[in-house]
């Protein structure tokens, strides 16, 4: 159970650190495009 | 890009400031999604006991949409918690099965999305929201897994069900609380439109 809820608190991590890189370059792309 | 969509994407600060009218909404929403929710519990359930970890996981992305939902429309921190803790509370009242169980996961699956959002840095785009609900749906199941006493370290079903949670949420969650959040906004902003007209002579 252990590595189960270790995993799990990775992947929250790991889902909140994608939104904010890809919202990042999003943003980049927005600022390129002008 | 219309105004409506610039709305539902935009990058907004972060405010503990709750108005009255974040404060109806979030409560309205818990009732809403407390009433929805207890029918899908039930469908949940005999999935659940039918076919396991993997049957569970097909509709666990469907209990999170209103988390995502309120979260967009309120966009501030602890409202999400603050609507799962409300709407699993009604559950309870409904006669959830699993009774005070129950509120474990509004506790979960509103930390997910919290958790998610504030990583993001408070980004309300579709990508953000995808991630929530992804996030909100397998982390709602680790609850499960301790209330029901789940076995990970034999039983492969639990791992298999991961990437079908995280599929389920974002889709069921995250796309469509996204999309709710997208067509309510646009209904706000037509209404506003038509009483603008009409108060011009």
């Amino acid at each position: 159970m252990g590595l189960y809820l270790s995993v799990n608190v990775l992947l929250l991590v790991a889902l909140g650190y994608l939104a904010r890189k890809a919202g990042a370059k999003q943003a980049a792309l927005k600022v390129t495009d002008r | 890009m219309s105004s409506t969509a610039v709305n539902v994407a935009r990058k907004s600060s972060v405010n503990f400031h709750y108005s009255w009218r974040d404060t109806a909404i979030v409560l309205a929403l818990g009732l809403v999604a407390g009433l929805a929710n207890t029918a899908t519990g039930n469908v949940w359930f005999l999935a659940n006991e039918r076919l396991g970890p993997l049957g569970g996981a097909l509709l666990q992305g469907g209990f999170m949409w209103a988390y995502i939902l309120v979260m967009w429309l309120v966009r501030k921190p602890g409202c999400a918690l603050a609507l799962g803790v409300i709407e699993t509370a009604l559950e309870i009242a409904l006669g959830n099965s699993a009774g005070m169980t129950t509120l474990g996961w509004g506790i979960t699956q509103g930390l997910g999305v919290e958790v998610v959002l504030a990583l993001s840095g408070y980004r309300f785009d579709i990508l953000t929201a995808l991630c929530a609900g992804a996030a909100a749906s397998q982390f709602g199941t680790t609850w499960t897994a301790i209330a029901f006493g789940w076995t990970p370290a034999s039983a492969l079903d639990v791992w298999k069900a991961v990437p079908i949670n995280l599929v389920s949420g974002a889709i069921l969650s995250g796309l469509l609380g996204f999309m709710l959040a997208y067509g309510l906004e646009a209904i706000a902003a037509s209404m506003r439109e038509g009483e603008d007209q009409s108060a011009v002579p």
